[in-house]
């Protein structure tokens, strides 16, 4: 178990003009944990994801495990010495070894040889669920169990680090859902501290114990999945994790009054504790109550199977709703809303 | 070095035809002969690469988008010329039919065996072409041929442009046809001043004039294909188009292919085998034997060296593309465009100037090969390094294995199997070469082609014809090779 700690690190790739893709991230990954870090394409997610693998330097800041510094503008330590594990986007499985071969392409030489199929590499396919499958080739198997090869690949040589490099986008969306349960139950039952790279929301809040969502070259935001995704730190964060409800309201003592009423708001929020505000909800905070006061009239809904998200106008305003579609009402119906748990405030 | 290794020999032809100052170089230039050689040379090439261009995309639509019969079989048959060296063909023609000797047989012989140049890669260019653009185009009222016209034919211009230089070039570069047709061009001429006379000024400067001219043809071509761009808009999935009923036109595109294939590989086998059968005691077998040894030792060595050059230079264009890597391919690629005679001719005052002991041995030699393949090989080794991902180096350096030896155990490891394919491409046509070889040879070593070479101009058929056979033989090895499916794993 290993502690992983990211001070002020920054990275510009030379050009003309210059593209900076770390503008100082600070990032501790507690040891044991799985990190994520969500962003869209093009934030410097994935340099980060390659300065901590050693293939990359940092013009600034250090990358530090358990308080040994491995990367500085000035010190590198080399890839083959970090003890860190990657699992690539498609997986990476190199196509001349078999699945055996390739798990036990990490271990020490004298592990590597006959008796591979008792010793490490039968116990970490076992890990991922692929026990008996050593003398497969890659190419014979399905795209989730390369994964999980890759994944088994990674943690055979008992890494410090395992780096997730949007492991499940080349997969399509029934066996992403599976996978990652999988993966967090075999990474915290190895006990590795991992970091997921995605740009993939679901993906983040599912698998992550603490998740960093990043921007521009920075981390804007940082926390529990919970706590990011129910108190954003701006408007973009907001959007960016999910479906977001943002209508203006007015700030005061008793909460929040807008188009919904009077909402009670967050303790830390970061909106001004008085005057006009972006008050934000998530649509599953936005529950039919028909005998509210506020009256809503549904203006269109989209049919999910398991749920839908409505919606709704609000006095004027476009308000989302996520409701179990077992009781639907139609376009143009009017019904009663209520909010449950608080808002978040933003300066409007 | 691979840069230089092209550009410094060249360097030399230049400073050896201005050696005796520019009053030489200008007797040489502006005498009628030379202008008259130049006007031959260009003609030549002119006229060959017309009718390969229209044989080229004939047949590569007859056998793509129309119902001929056995046009799968076509389809390989007719790529198959490109495998008979130019001398061999002339050999057959004019064993065959001698009044064809001169202008007519070279002509004949140059565009039976170079016009899969243009029909390969338009073949290509028609498979992958869009044909819902066709479809379209026709329900916007226009005719059938107007389609062809318009819309078809501007598919594959691009791919008709490229495969029509590379006609131009190997029609100027073309040592072997033009001289055992007899027909005088630059090359033949060069050669021949450089054989007869001690003053080698006119040799080089006439090589310069003909560097001057491939130059041209190259800078043509590029202009044909800047601002031209096949876009493939849309992700429809590809679909073969709907073939085009030949009707009564059947038998004439049947009779043409026919005659091309009759002209390019009949003639050639049919005129082999009757020498072979007619004057086996024509030639000495020790001599025959003799030369496959030597010109399997020179591809050998041709082909091991030009990888060795080829794959620093193959590994950095494909995974560290820069302003520099790209300058290297560049000057390897025009190293392959120089015709073969020139080439020879640059090593030969290189090789006097800067490596005397070496003039006339094996190494400098093997150099030409090198300057002239060394852009195949390159192709082969760039090709098979980008198709290994890169993330297999960066998983092996994270599984404890340093920079070089993830390059060993991984990248090269992988790319082993196309790199050997460059290597038995470079072998056959190392194989294949006349001119440099001719030139540059050591004293006393006699290939399968300089030998043929050697009994075809002294008109001894029957003798050359064992050459031509044990040619064919050991070329169909790296054919062979290069051909088959390659083995999965």
């Amino acid at each position: 178990m290993t502690e992983v700690a990211v001070h002020d690190l920054t990275r510009t790739y030379p050009g003309r003009p210059p593209v900076p893709a770390l503008r100082g991230v600070d990032l501790e990954l507690p040891s044991g944990s799985l990190t994520a870090v969500l962003g869209p394409s093009g934030c410097g997610k994935t340099t980060l994801l390659r300065i901590l693998a050693g293939f990359d330097r940092p013009d600034g800041g250090t990358v530090a495990f358990d308080g040994d510094e491995v990367s500085s503008q000035t010190r590198a330590l080399p890839p083959e010495r970090r003890r860190v594990g990657i699992v690539p986007q498609e997986g990476a499985l190199f196509p001349h070894l078999d699945v055996g071969a390739n798990v036990a392409f990490g271990l020490p030489r004298r592990e590597r040889g006959r008796g591979r199929r008792t010793g490490r590499v039968a116990e970490v396919l076992e890990l991922v669920g692929l026990s008996g499958f050593e003398r497969r080739r890659a190419h014979e198997l399905s795209g989730g169990q390369q994964q999980r090869v890759a994944l088994a690949r990674a943690l055979a040589p008992h890494p410090a680090l395992v780096l997730l490099d949007e492991p499940f986008t080349a997969l399509d969306a029934g066996l992403r859902g599976t996978l990652r349960a999988d993966v967090s139950a075999t990474l915290a039952a190895a006990g590795a501290t991992a970091l997921l790279v995605t740009h993939d929301q679901a993906e983040a809040l599912s698998m992550a114990d603490h998740l960093a969502v990043m921007r521009a070259g920075r981390i804007v935001q940082s926390g529990p999945p919970a706590d990011v995704y129910h108190r954003p730190a701006d408007v973009q964060v907001a959007t960016f994790l999910g479906e977001a409800v943002l209508i203006p309201g007015r700030a005061g003592a008793a909460g929040v009054t807008c188009a919904l009423g009077v909402v009670a708001v967050a303790d830390d929020s970061p909106g001004p504790a008085s005057g006009d505000v972006t008050v934000c909800l998530r649509p599953e905070q936005v529950v039919r109550a028909d005998d509210a006061r506020v009256k809503a009239t549904v203006v269109h809904t989209s049919y999910h199977g398991h749920d839908a998200l409505l919606e709704l106008d609000v006095a004027g305003q476009a308000v989302a709703a996520r409701w179990a579609s077992t009781t639907l009402p139609h376009p143009g119906e009017e019904v009663g809303v209520t909010v449950t748990g608080t808002a978040v405030t933003f300066a409007p | 070095m691979a840069a230089t290794l092209v550009l410094l020999p060249l360097t030399h032809l230049v400073l050896r035809a201005t050696e005796g100052g520019w009053d030489a170089v200008e007797v040489t230039l502006w005498r009628p002969r030379t202008l008259d050689l130049v006007g031959r040379t260009i003609g030549l090439a002119l006229v060959v690469t017309v009718a390969c261009l229209v044989i080229g995309v004939t047949a590569a639509w007859l056998v793509v988008r129309t119902d001929l019969p056995g046009r799968r079989l076509w389809q390989v048959v007719l790529g198959l010329p490109l495998a008979v060296p130019s001398y061999v063909a002339a050999f057959a023609w004019l064993g065959w039919r001698p009044e064809l000797a001169g202008r007519t047989g070279a002509t004949v012989v140059l565009v039976s065996i170079s016009y899969p140049y243009v029909y390969l890669p338009v073949l290509a260019a028609l498979r992958r072409a869009d044909p819902t653009v066709e479809e379209v185009a026709r329900s916007l009222g226009r005719g059938p041929v107007a389609v062809f016209l318009t819309v078809t034919l501007r598919q594959v211009r691009v791919a008709a442009a490229g495969g029509s230089l590379l006609v131009g070039l190997y029609v100027l570069s073309d040592f072997g046809a033009v001289s055992i047709m007899r027909y005088e061009v630059l090359t033949t001429v060069i050669y021949r001043s450089y054989r007869a006379s001690f003053d080698r000024t006119p040799a080089a400067v006439l090589g310069c004039v003909l560097v001057v001219i491939t130059l041209l043809v190259v800078g043509a071509e590029s202009r044909v294909r800047r601002g031209e761009r096949q876009d493939r808009v849309g992700g429809g999935a590809e679909r073969p188009a709907a073939p085009v009923r030949l009707g009564r036109w059947t038998a004439p595109a049947l009779a043409g292919l026919v005659a091309v294939i009759a002209a390019a590989l009949g003639v050639p086998a049919q005129r082999i085998v009757y020498w072979v059968q007619r004057g086996t005691s024509q030639s000495d077998h020790a001599d025959v034997w003799d030369a496959a040894g030597s010109s399997l030792t020179a591809a050998s060595v041709g082909a091991l060296a030009t990888v060795l050059v080829a794959l620093p230079v193959g590994i950095l264009s494909a995974r560290y593309a820069g302003r520099l890597s790209r300058g290297v391919t560049a000057a390897a690629y025009a190293g392959h465009s120089l015709p073969g005679i020139v080439v020879a001719l640059s090593m030969v005052f290189f090789g006097i100037r800067v490596l005397p002991s070496l003039y006339q041995r094996l190494p400098v030699l093997i150099l030409a090969y090198v300057v002239l393949f060394l852009s195949l090989a390159i192709g082969a080794v760039h090709a098979s390094i980008a198709q290994v991902p890169p993330a297999l180096d960066d998983v092996a350096r994270t599984l404890g294995r340093t920079q070089l030896q993830a390059w060993r155990e991984i990248t090269l490891r992988l790319a082993t199997p196309g790199i050997g394919a460059g290597a038995a491409l470079v072998f056959l046509v190392v194989m294949k070469e006349l001119p440099a070889t001719l030139l540059l040879r050591p004293t006393g070593m006699e290939t399968l082609a300089v030998g043929m070479w050697r009994q075809t101009s002294s008109a001894q058929y029957a003798a050359a014809a064992p050459y031509a056979a044990a040619i064919v033989v050991l070329s169909s090895i790296p054919t062979a090779i290069l051909t088959l499916p390659g083995r999965r794993r």
